[in-house]
């Protein structure tokens, strides 16, 4: 088997941050998966290669055309590397979607200011970064598709203070607005997914240690209460969201969000 | 798994009058080529029985009739007809609206109570009947279709309209959060400037009949250049309707290429 789909067929990806903390589906593996699934080749970048590992067994499953570069994409110079590649590699980019980041707990009082700096840079700065190399490329290829992966933590508290995360996730969906509407009457549509508390491989390999003191049923409970829902979604749902925004069916969307919170923000109760 | 195999889809406004594709024609179709078995209604009975003609030249499965779903009457026999035909609801487009201009002023109290009928009434009847049979089934979706006017001022004078859909999502939303423990989903799609047969009855409410000039007009208020059509409406309620947003609710998808990201 090929693939399952054709949705993307032909298309080239690049996915920032495909590998995984953990073994289960984390946002950036999920989307991997799903967009080979539809036909796109997946130029997969992490900064650790190994964590890519299952991404590119999951994928190559079914036959897909996948290719891992290591990459951190906090480095201007190092991202020009990755376009380069990506370019010798596949000849194009279509699709790009930014899903790198991770909060560090706190308020302003607790949170350091070189961990504010560092909560930027990895949020938001690494957005604008990719955007910076890439959108060259689509404007002279007439069109693209940016799928950014925010957060609800962007919109509103969502039970543990990160106020670093927080602002620059809000940061993350008004750059595409904002660069949405500037590069709309070009063909690049921006637009951004906002995944509320799903249950991936960061709850149980980080969050529960911040949090609950690495109790994960603690946390997946308290999690589970926040959300109308009966159960917490995963990575699935997020490439789900970020498949079709990044598809032709979504061809008149840009500059507005998905969020894919189990209906989280719709109630604070 | 965009695939609605085996489910029935409930469509409110599923016709267009004459030739062309209206958001609710474009809905239906799109469900009917996904598996889904298609009950619609329309005001306009022989609109109706286009969208189905179609959807069964093309080998699928419909059925329509005539209703008004502002009465709570029409809405009963709609239900009833559509669990009698297909035995199931596993969808429930609620399509059904229409602006009128004016502002608190120049609009007569008729007019109000008639846009909230048709905006937002209509949808509180279809949920009312049809909630019940989703929550006995344990799932279903709802998708309401609203508009961007509800959201902000779009450039012309209609604030029964605005108000009328932005009512519409609040009761999609919050619905949405009280079904959604019995596997209820609940979400809106927000269309934002489209070219639809519908641009021709606006044009002459709101633009004294200067088609070309309303169309120019439309075109260019849109940041990508152009207005969308039905067909993009009817892929985020596709979306929306089907099993790979099973994990969203309560929830909107702003479809207008832009429009509501700018104040330029």
């Amino acid at each position: 088997m090929q693939h399952t789909g054709n949705r993307l067929a032909g298309k080239v990806a690049i996915i920032t941050g495909a590998g995984c903390v953990g073994p289960g589906w984390g946002n950036g593996r999920a989307m991997a998966v799903r967009f080979a699934q539809e036909g796109a080749k997946i130029f997969a970048v992490d900064k650790d290669m190994a964590s890519m590992d299952e991404t590119l067994a999951r994928a190559r499953e079914f036959g897909a055309d996948i290719t891992p570069y290591s990459c951190d994409v906090t480095d201007s110079n190092a991202i020009e590397g990755l376009v380069r590649e990506c370019l010798r590699h596949y000849q194009t980019i279509d699709i790009l979607v930014n899903n790198v980041g991770g909060p560090t707990p706190g308020g302003p009082i607790k949170l350091t200011e070189e961990q504010w700096d560092a909560q930027i840079d990895i949020n938001l700065k690494t957005v604008f970064l990719m955007c910076k190399h890439v959108m060259p490329i689509m404007e002279k290829n007439g069109g693209g598709s940016i799928v950014n992966i925010a957060s609800t933590s962007g919109i509103r508290f969502t039970g543990a203070p990160a106020v670093g995360y927080a602002a620059a996730k809000a940061g993350v969906i008004q750059f595409g607005r904002v660069a949405a509407v500037e590069y709309a009457s070009k063909g690049i549509r921006i637009n951004s997914v906002l995944p509320g508390q799903l249950h991936t491989p960061l709850v149980d390999a980080i969050l529960a240690k911040n949090q609950t003191g690495g109790d994960i049923d603690a946390l997946l409970k308290k999690r589970q209460a926040r959300i109308p829902l009966p159960f917490m979604g995963d990575g699935r749902d997020t490439a789900n969201a970020a498949l079709f925004l990044a598809s032709d069916e979504a061809r008149f969307v840009t500059g507005t969000e998905i969020i894919v919170d189990g209906g989280m923000s719709a109630r604070c109760d | 798994m965009l695939r609605l195999d085996g489910k029935v889809a409930l469509v409110t406004g599923c016709g267009t009058k004459g030739d062309g594709w209206g958001n609710g024609k474009a809905i239906a179709v799109l469900l009917a080529r996904q598996g889904a078995k298609v009950f619609g209604c329309d005001l306009d009975l022989e609109a109706a029985e286009q969208t189905k003609r179609v959807i069964e030249q093309e080998g699928g499965e419909a059925d329509v009739m005539t209703a008004n779903v502002t009465q709570s009457r029409d809405v009963k026999l709609l239900v009833e007809a559509c669990m009698k035909r297909f035995g199931r609801i596993d969808i429930l487009i609620n399509n059904v609206g229409r602006s009128e201009p004016g502002d608190p002023v120049t609009m007569a109290e008729e007019t109000w109570d008639d846009q909230m009928d048709v905006n937002v009434k209509s949808a509180y009847l279809m949920m009312k009947e049809v909630l019940p049979i989703m929550e006995k089934q344990g799932s279903g979706a709802v998708v309401s279709i609203s508009s961007v006017a509800g959201l902000m001022y779009i450039g012309k004078p209609q604030v029964a309209y605005a108000a009328g859909k932005a009512a519409l999502m609040q009761l999609t939303k919050t619905t949405a959060v009280i079904y959604a423990p019995k596997g209820v989903r609940l979400n809106t799609v927000v269309p934002g400037l489209m070219f639809t047969p519908l641009v021709q009855r606006l044009a002459d409410k709101y633009a004294k009949g200067d088609f070309e000039g309303f169309v120019a007009h439309r075109h260019q208020q849109v940041p990508m250049g152009h207005m969308g059509e039905a067909w993009d409406v009817a892929n985020a309620v596709l979306f929306l309707s089907s099993d790979e947003a099973k994990y969203i609710t309560g929830q909107e998808i702003v479809v207008d290429g832009g429009i509501t990201s700018a104040t330029r």
